[in-house]
């Protein structure tokens, strides 16, 4: 069974990410929006990365709670927090991969639609100064931080506790980032409080319509299952990283005192 | 002749014309595939050699033991 659904969720992120592509770059657009009119396709893209930097942000932020449960001195049970840290670290590495395609997409599709009149020499065509976009550049600068705030501590116990700390504040700030603070201003996300869509959706009311739809929520899926995919590869490539390094390290050990 | 919103209307279109009457959209989703395709060679090869080296450890775990 489990064989099974470690194949088949591979399959069907490949599936999906191909599917909206392909369909969703070459069906036609319904001209919903006057300003939108064909540029609606970037929110098939766009809006799928932040739905998966949002998923594996939550896996990070659980097995940090589990690392820090796994740490505590009155547990009965010992479980080994190493592997528990490495899949939150590797988890919070790909959401900000992630994070970083949210941010390219939607400035791509920013100047092509709302920067269009603007010349390319003008900063203010590639960065709207958008309350979402300022918050999702500081959310990823604040979990750039909690990649530097690891790689000061030598002790991997002491790396393990501190960064699982670190990562529970780091995604309780990516609520008021993403959620808060965008609704309370002006922008042009449909979160935001003064957008057409008139504040608190994530896709703009009456704005898009089945066409948009059939293709942005599996691509939703199929972007989530394929970061998902690329988190466990890189958490059994660091798992394997591991071991030969303590391997070659208590080999090194027993060499000097014999 | 035309007012407000349905030139902004008839531009889009017009736009959308130019982008699949010209074919450039293939090129577009012809170099997003090859990106995609190209990320997944990555990560079926790195996945392979990944279970080779687990399979090693284990081997030679085994043998420690």
């Amino acid at each position: 069974m489990k064989q099974v659904w470690n194949i088949g969720y591979k399959v069907l992120a490949v599936g999906l990410v191909l599917y909206s592509i392909t369909y969703g770059l070459l069906v036609k657009m319904p001209l919903m929006n006057a300003l939108w009119g064909q540029s609606v396709r970037g929110i098939l893209y766009h809006v799928p990365m932040w739905f998966a930097e949002i998923v594996l942000m939550t896996i990070s932020v659980v097995f940090s709670i589990r690392v820090l449960r796994a740490l505590d001195p009155d547990r009965k049970v010992r479980i080994d927090p190493l592997p528990l840290d490495i899949k939150a670290r590797e988890a919070a590495l790909v959401g900000i991969l992630f994070n970083a395609l949210g941010l390219a997409t939607g400035i791509v599709w920013q100047r092509v639609t709302w920067g269009d009149s603007l010349s390319s020499d003008d900063f203010a065509a590639w960065w709207a100064w958008d309350p979402i976009q300022v918050c999702a550049l500081v959310g990823m600068l604040i979990y750039l931080a909690y990649f530097l705030l690891r790689s000061s501590f030598s002790e991997p116990e002491q790396r393990a506790r501190i960064g699982a700390v670190y990562n529970v504040f780091a995604f309780a700030l990516l609520i008021p980032l993403f959620f808060v603070i965008p609704a309370m201003l002006d922008g042009l996300h449909p979160t935001s409080n003064g957008s057409e869509a008139g504040g608190g959706s994530f896709v703009a009311k009456g704005q898009v319509d089945n066409t948009v739809r059939m293709v942005l929520y599996p691509g939703m899926l199929g972007f989530i299952l394929m970061g998902v995919w690329l988190w466990e590869v890189r958490y059994r490539l660091s798992l394997v990283r591991q071991r030969f390094e303590d391997w070659a390290a208590d080999r090194t050990y027993t060499m000097e005192n014999a | 002749m035309f007012k407000g919103t349905s030139f902004l209307f008839l531009l889009q279109d017009h736009r959308q014309e130019f982008l699949f009457a010209s074919e450039k959209i293939y090129a577009v989703m012809t170099i997003v595939l090859l990106v995609f395709l190209g990320f997944l060679t990555y990560l079926l090869f790195t996945s392979r050699k990944v279970s080779q080296l687990e399979k090693q450890m284990k081997e030679f775990e085994d043998q420690k033991n």
